[in-house]
């Protein structure tokens, strides 16, 4: 049985629809991240969660049982905002036990609860301390305390990692994942940083204007984007234009404007269709010497050197931009200016049918 | 945090806060929070406006019997805008550096000077008018010996007298309002602006001040509100420099008399018993004062916050070498020293020459029975006013900041600030004909409805206090602690609650100084039968039979204990951060 289930949820302010026919099943223990860029609707579906948000139309259950009308404070689930909202006036241990007493636990089981909770994010030592005095990752580590000792079986994590630094983003986001999985806990977490939502989540969920995108595992998101959004928002990808002039058993061919073929290992759209090739600019390739499937000459416009990865900018012949990136090594072959062959396998390519609004407004992120 | 892990155990109190938490009550308890406020607050306070309909033929009747007391009223409306208007620039012009040097510069001693400003606040106003009249005023009813050392005896008029009075009174506010403003401007504007080259009076005239014009509004409402609305001071001056003076003869007020001025006389004059044959006519006079100074009060907020908006109060020319010229060597200097000497000459010695007069003059018999009943009554208004004020405001804060949309909220935002601006004693009238109106005030229930009119004007403190400090609160607290399982109550108590107490406290304190300081609208409700330490006070200086000696006693009792709360504040603030 699904343990958290969304029908239909919609909400809206004022001319805004913030959540539009939201349907979403986690399941029991699940560590879901909710990916979208700013202003997609992800805070306001994770309040509404939390029954912080009243939802205009829809419903929500929680094992099987309807929380439609269930108070915040009733649902057992726990939500920590973004800027962790911990209560300053109260000590690390008074944060940490905050939701046993106010649920009224026992004062032995509320001692040994907050004991566990504080030694499971390494803060025991901390106790006696106010949020104020601690720094950011501790803080960060001290509200994930008070929110698991609540005991309560789903976890909102609203941009749990946003104020840290890069470096401890990387480490805690691992830790994050393993905290939730060894308690069993059902987590959602929202985030807009898409290499944070490859590497913890079990599954993916995208959202952009308030409507879910693709719901599905990491890996499937970032390689079978289901649609050219997704695909350009996790992981960058070329698109071409084009009609389907040929479809084979295995492989479609598509005409560009300019009068080049592109294959691709799919299959998908009738013949004369208007349809997008899409490809990831990492399963791109540039080389020196014209080899390479669905070969394109082009000429390097700019190279942006990024440590272990470089992408590289370059003018397809008679059509656009594109990107590639290809480590450092690799990259080094390459000036401005010089004059290349782009290529990507046919296996790697993604087939959409052409956004009825034009490609730029399919993409944009807010 | 007090009892810690016991709570919320017992099923009783479960249920209790299960109860307490549950949508019908929290609603039933906001409906009585909004009930009260609008029969208690708003319409006794607007009920006045109606009374110029009905009491039309009591008001034609007092023109008869009194011919002058049209005119009268309009000289003395006239006197107080006069007045309130000169004291407000004034306090802008000296008030501007010295917020200005509060909050810029980091000189020791700023402290001290912070808390001295502060302290004239804490004396009754009533206390406040006798001693600025000692200071700088002629003392006619003063023998020569007992005439304090130091005493300038210079201002004869009620005019100049009332201005130097409302500097004591209303500078303190104009600099707090100011340096609260400016306290929050980011400095790094004005440095922005001096590295790409403007002097220091350029960068502050052009960047800052214009950033800066809510603070000057603020500022401006709050001095125009006080020295309009006080009553207790200008009695007391006026009294003492004896241009104050009512006939129960002829039931008729003379003098230099301002708007409240004349409140407080016919007030006096209605509560006589020489009088009571024209009690309705002077009723209706004071009805018409009343509206009269309540329309206006509330037209100059409009104009005031509207010039504040609209117009561009520094004009946008720049002259750099003035400006540069202006900004260095004496001049900012001069500007600092006179402030400061303003400071001293016009609030501090006027407010504190009292203490020099008690310690010199001899002691007069007094009685001291109904010394001591007058301060406890204050402090029992006082307290009832603010417990009241607590327990409405509180929840009438968290309705405007918290809930409701946001049209409602703007409309209750401005509607609790009405008893703000509006004079107190003008409010006390109106108070008074609703509740005489309703058969509702015998005697006995004056005391009743005195506190009610304290409850009106202290109001607007808390709530306003207490809305500023949700304000700057992060809903996302209350709403974590909810689904950390806190049921609303359990929310506010463990987590707002603690969060905006300095907040609740400050205000608080506010209402309880302001209720025992206030003179007028127990004057307006009650004449002089209900005798709070500010009317005892304006008594004792009564020309027939001064008591000057129990006078001062009075004054610097209620000011010491007002000083030790208002410290004791202060201290609780410093200890809260």
């Amino acid at each position: 049985m699904p343990r958290l289930e969304l029908q239909g949820i919609r909400k809206t302010f004022g001319d805004l629809v913030a959540l539009d026919e939201v349907n979403l099943e986690v399941e029991d223990g699940e560590y879901l991240v909710i990916l979208g860029p700013t202003g997609a609707g992800k805070t306001t579906l994770l309040r509404v969660i939390a029954g912080l948000l009243r939802p205009d139309r829809g419903h929500l259950s929680l094992d099987g049982r309807s929380l439609d009308r269930i108070a915040p404070e009733d649902r057992g689930i726990a939500y920590l905002p973004q800027t962790y909202s911990l209560f300053n006036h109260l000590t690390v241990w008074e944060n940490a036990t905050f939701g046993p007493s106010v649920r009224g636990w026992p004062p032995d089981r509320i001692e040994t609860v907050g004991r566990e909770m504080l030694d499971l994010v390494r803060l025991f030592e901390r106790r006696a301390s106010y949020p104020r005095e601690l720094s950011g990752g501790m803080q960060q580590r001290a509200a994930l305390s008070r929110a698991l000792a609540t005991n309560a079986g789903v976890l909102l994590l609203d941009e749990p990692l946003r104020a840290l630094d890069a470096r401890l983003r990387i480490e805690l986001r691992r830790e994050l994942k393993d905290l939730a999985t060894q308690l069993g806990i059902t987590t959602l977490h929202v985030t807009h940083d898409q290499e944070e939502a490859l590497s913890v989540a079990d599954r993916i969920l995208v959202l952009r204007k308030g409507r879910v995108r693709q719901h599905d595992r990491p890996r499937a998101v970032y390689e079978e984007a289901a649609d050219p959004f997704v695909a350009h928002f996790v992981g960058e990808a070329n698109f071409f234009e084009g009609t389907v002039v040929e479809r084979a058993e295995q492989t479609t061919t598509v005409q560009l404007r300019n009068g080049r073929r592109l294959a691709v290992d799919r299959v998908d759209g009738d013949v004369g269709e208007a349809v997008l090739v899409g490809v990831k600019i990492d399963r791109c390739g540039l080389s020196l010497n014209g080899d390479g499937e669905n070969a394109i000459p082009a000429v390097v416009q700019r190279i942006l050197f990024g440590g272990k990865r470089t992408t590289l900018e370059v003018t397809l012949e008679g059509l656009d931009e594109a990107k590639v990136k290809v480590s450092s090594v690799d990259a080094a072959a390459f000036q401005e200016g010089q004059r290349v062959t782009f290529s990507f396998p046919r296996g790697y390519g993604r087939l959409y049918p052409h956004p009825p609004g034009g490609l730029a407004p399919a993409l944009e992120v807010e | 945090m007090l009892g810690e892990g016991q709570e919320g155990g017992t099923p009783l109190r479960r249920r209790a806060l299960n109860f307490l938490s549950r949508r019908p009550v929290i609603a039933g308890w906001y409906g009585g929070v909004l009930t009260y406020f609008f029969i208690f607050v708003l319409l006794p306070t607007l009920f006045v406006l109606t009374y110029i309909f009905t009491g039309f033929p009591d008001i034609l009747s007092l023109l008869r019997i009194q011919p002058g007391a049209l005119g009268q009223i309009g000289g003395a409306v006239l006197l107080s805008y006069q007045v309130a208007i000169i004291v407000t620039l004034v306090d802008l012009v000296f008030g501007l550096p010295l917020a200005w040097f509060l909050v810029r510069r980091r000189v020791p001693g700023k402290s001290f000077v912070n808390t001295l400003i502060d302290l004239p606040l804490a004396v009754p106003t009533a206390g406040l008018g006798f001693s600025v009249a000692l200071f700088w005023g002629v003392t006619p009813f003063l023998m020569a010996a007992d005439k304090p050392f130091g005493a300038l005896g210079l201002v004869s008029t009620g005019f100049v007298i009332l201005v130097l009075l409302h500097f004591t009174t209303t500078f303190p506010y104009m600099v707090r309002s100011l340096a609260a403003i400016l306290e929050e401007i980011d400095i790094e504007y004005e440095t922005a602006a001096r590295a790409s080259g403007a002097s220091r009076l350029t960068a502050a005239r052009t960047v800052t001040l214009p950033l800066f014009r809510s603070g000057i509004a603020t500022g401006a409402i709050l001095v125009l509100a006080k020295a309009l609305s006080d009553t207790g001071g200008v009695v007391a001056a006026l009294t003492t420099i004896g241009r104050f003076s009512t006939d129960p003869a002829t039931c008729t007020a003379s003098g230099d008399l301002s708007g409240t001025a004349l409140i407080g006389a016919w007030s006096a004059l209605r509560g006589m018993a020489a009088c009571q044959d024209v009690a309705a006519e002077l009723t209706a006079g004071l009805a018409l004062v009343a509206v009269i100074m309540i329309i206006s009060a509330l037209g100059l907020l409009a104009v005031v916050k509207l010039l504040s908006t609209r117009a561009h109060i520094p004009f946008r020319r720049i002259f750099p070498i003035w400006e540069r010229r202006l900004s260095r060597g004496a001049v900012p200097k001069i500007r600092d020293l006179s402030s400061f000497a303003f400071l001293i000459l016009a609030v501090l010695i006027p407010s504190f020459f009292l203490i020099g007069f008690l310690v010199i003059t001899a002691p007069q018999p007094t009685d001291f029975g109904v010394f001591y009943l007058s301060i406890a009554l204050s402090f029992l208004i006082a307290g009832i006013a603010t417990a009241i004020d607590l327990a409405l405001g509180v929840p009438m804060a968290i309705l405007i900041v918290r809930r409701g949309s946001p049209r409602v909220k703007r409309i209750l935002d401005v509607l609790v600030s009405v008893p703000y601006v509006v004079p107190s004693a003008a409010l006390g009238i109106s108070l008074f004909l609703f509740f005489d109106q309703l058969r509702f005030a015998p005697v006995p229930n004056l005391l009743f409805l005195v506190t009610l009119a304290h409850v009106a004007f202290t109001f607007p403190f808390i709530v306003r206090n207490v809305v500023g400090a949700l304000e700057g609160l992060d809903p996302a607290l209350e709403e974590t602690a909810r689904s950390l399982g806190a049921k609303p109550l359990q929310g506010f108590r463990r987590v707002t609650f603690p969060l905006i107490k300095p907040a609740i406290l400050a205000g608080a304190i506010m209402a309880f100084t302001r209720s025992v300081g206030e003179t007028g609208a127990t004057l307006a409700v009650a004449g002089t039968a209900i005798v709070t330490a500010p009317v005892f006070i304006v008594s004792l200086l009564d020309p027939a039979n001064p008591n000057y000696y129990a006078a001062a006693l009075a004054t610097v009792i209620l000011m010491a204990v007002s000083a030790t709360a208002m410290l004791l504040m202060r201290y609780l603030a410093w200890r809260a951060r």
